[in-house]
């Protein structure tokens, strides 16, 4: 029904995570409408992007350059580094605005049924940083998951040698009712209460 | 068709698209299923900790137009949230999920196969665990699955024995006039202790059994899968580990 280049677009657009195909077609309609300049702006920005960003070397973060902004910023605690499964988990840690140490992004979680072995993972890496000294502790924020759980328990075996490594505690989201928690959740609650 | 409630175990989870899951899921029922849990990574999901691998849960599908169905509603009957928070009890456990999912691939219903899931994780939670856990509810499943091996007469020719051998193709232990892979008096009996002892009641073999014991539960679930184990070695390395 549609010309190929745009059909074309309509596909590429569709791939893209929560996208579908009724999305996928307002989308390039937009962007058919708005002036030339508009939609090249969009174009010329995803060129730049797969140029310039690259991963951190220190850390694995998202980094335009060598070093991502958090590893380049001489204000940050190095004695701690928070490890978290994906470039996007930093962000949520950095809106919290109460961690001043540095990252280390694993790249995933252990899963040995999908063929995700430690070696898949920077966890070398990581035993490295660590092992370089200056670190006195770890803090592990894989997601609270299968795979996350058994990725911090795997990492936590070979770090507890060199440094503090602590674990992300799980609880009730604030400001919900008792009554609406899942029974697992209230569970690592309780068992992970302190005292007042 | 119309929705329904079944038990069911989460074999595996994958991840998929913006807050989705996707479960593999031993139902009591209508055996293997495969849904979509909407939203169960979100953190106001009450579903995703319900759905999360080896949970045991009540549920209420409703089927789509594909093989794909939908998760309408989770109960937690047993979390087993003690085995993810192990690395050795979910070592075990795995194994035998994965097992599960390549020996019984079915939609049909299967309670004697479903009820004795149930119960290995039951074990694997409350139990020392050890690795022969594992290789033993995955000979329990060979054998459910059809190929029960064959443990007291040579498998291939029928002869008393000794038996001094194991042949997958044959479907046991074999004389040594019929060859197969070598096999100790000691991992014979480990095995007939295995497939024929409730589970979790039989004693730990010595390490040099428990290794012909693993060599042939890899090669028996690749015989009759057409796949691999690649959690069993998982199982070893942290079930003997971090002791
Ligand atoms: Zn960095
Ligand atoms: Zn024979």
């Amino acid at each position: 029904m549609l010309p190929p280049a745009a059909e074309r677009l309509v596909a590429e657009l569709e791939r893209l995570p929560g996208v579908g195909r009724r999305t996928a077609q307002r989308l390039a309609f937009h962007l058919l409408r708005v002036p030339e300049s508009e939609a090249l702006n969009l174009a010329t920005a995803i060129t730049v992007v797969r140029e310039r960003i690259g991963f951190c070397q220190e850390c694995f973060s998202l980094a335009e350059g060598d070093l991502c902004t958090t590893c380049a910023d001489p204000r940050r605690d190095t004695t701690m580094i928070c490890v978290v499964e994906t470039p996007s988990d930093v962000i949520p840690i950095e809106r919290t605005a109460s961690y001043r140490g540095r990252y280390h992004v694993l790249g995933g979680a252990l899963s040995p049924i999908d063929g995700v072995d430690p070696d898949d993972l920077r966890i070398a890496e990581l035993v490295r940083r660590v092992e370089r000294g200056g670190v006195d502790e770890v803090i592990l924020a894989t997601n609270p998951t299968m795979t996350g759980e058994a990725t911090a328990s795997f990492v936590a075996g070979l770090l507890r040698p060199h440094a503090r490594v602590t674990r992300l505690a799980s609880g009730l989201p604030v400001g919900a009712d008792l009554e609406f928690a899942d029974e697992v959740t209230l569970g690592r609650a309780l068992a992970g209460r302190r005292d007042l | 068709m119309r929705p329904y409630r079944d038990e069911a175990v989460v074999l595996r989870s994958m991840r998929f698209g913006e807050a989705d899951r996707i479960l593999h899921l031993q139902t009591r029922h209508h055996g293997r299923v495969s849904a979509i849990a909407k939203g169960a990574r979100r953190t106001r999901s009450r579903q995703g900790a319900r759905v999360e691998p080896l949970s045991h849960v009540e549920l209420r599908l409703r089927p789509g137009s594909g093989e794909m169905q939908t998760v309408n509603g989770a109960d937690l009957l047993t979390s087993f949230d003690e085995i993810r928070a192990d690395a050795r009890r979910l070592g075990i456990a795995l194994a035998g999920a994965e097992a599960v999912l390549r020996l019984f691939p079915e939609q049909a219903g299967n309670e004697r196969l479903f009820d004795g899931l149930v119960r290995f994780l039951g074990v694997v939670a409350a139990e020392e665990p050890r690795e022969d856990l594992a290789l033993g509810f995955i000979l329990k499943l060979v054998a459910l699955a059809g190929w029960a091996p064959h443990l007291d007469a040579c498998a291939s020719c029928g002869s008393a024995g000794p038996l001094t051998g194991y042949s997958v193709t044959a479907g046991g232990a074999v004389c040594a006039s019929c060859g197969g892979s070598s096999l100790s008096e000691a991992a014979l009996h480990a095995l007939r202790d295995l497939v024929g002892r409730p589970l979790g009641e039989a004693g730990a073999p010595p390490a040099a059994a428990l290794a012909q014991v693993r060599r042939i539960v890899a090669d028996s679930v690749a015989e009759h899968s057409g796949g691999s184990l690649k959690t069993l070695d998982q199982a070893r390395a942290t079930s003997t580990a971090s002791k």
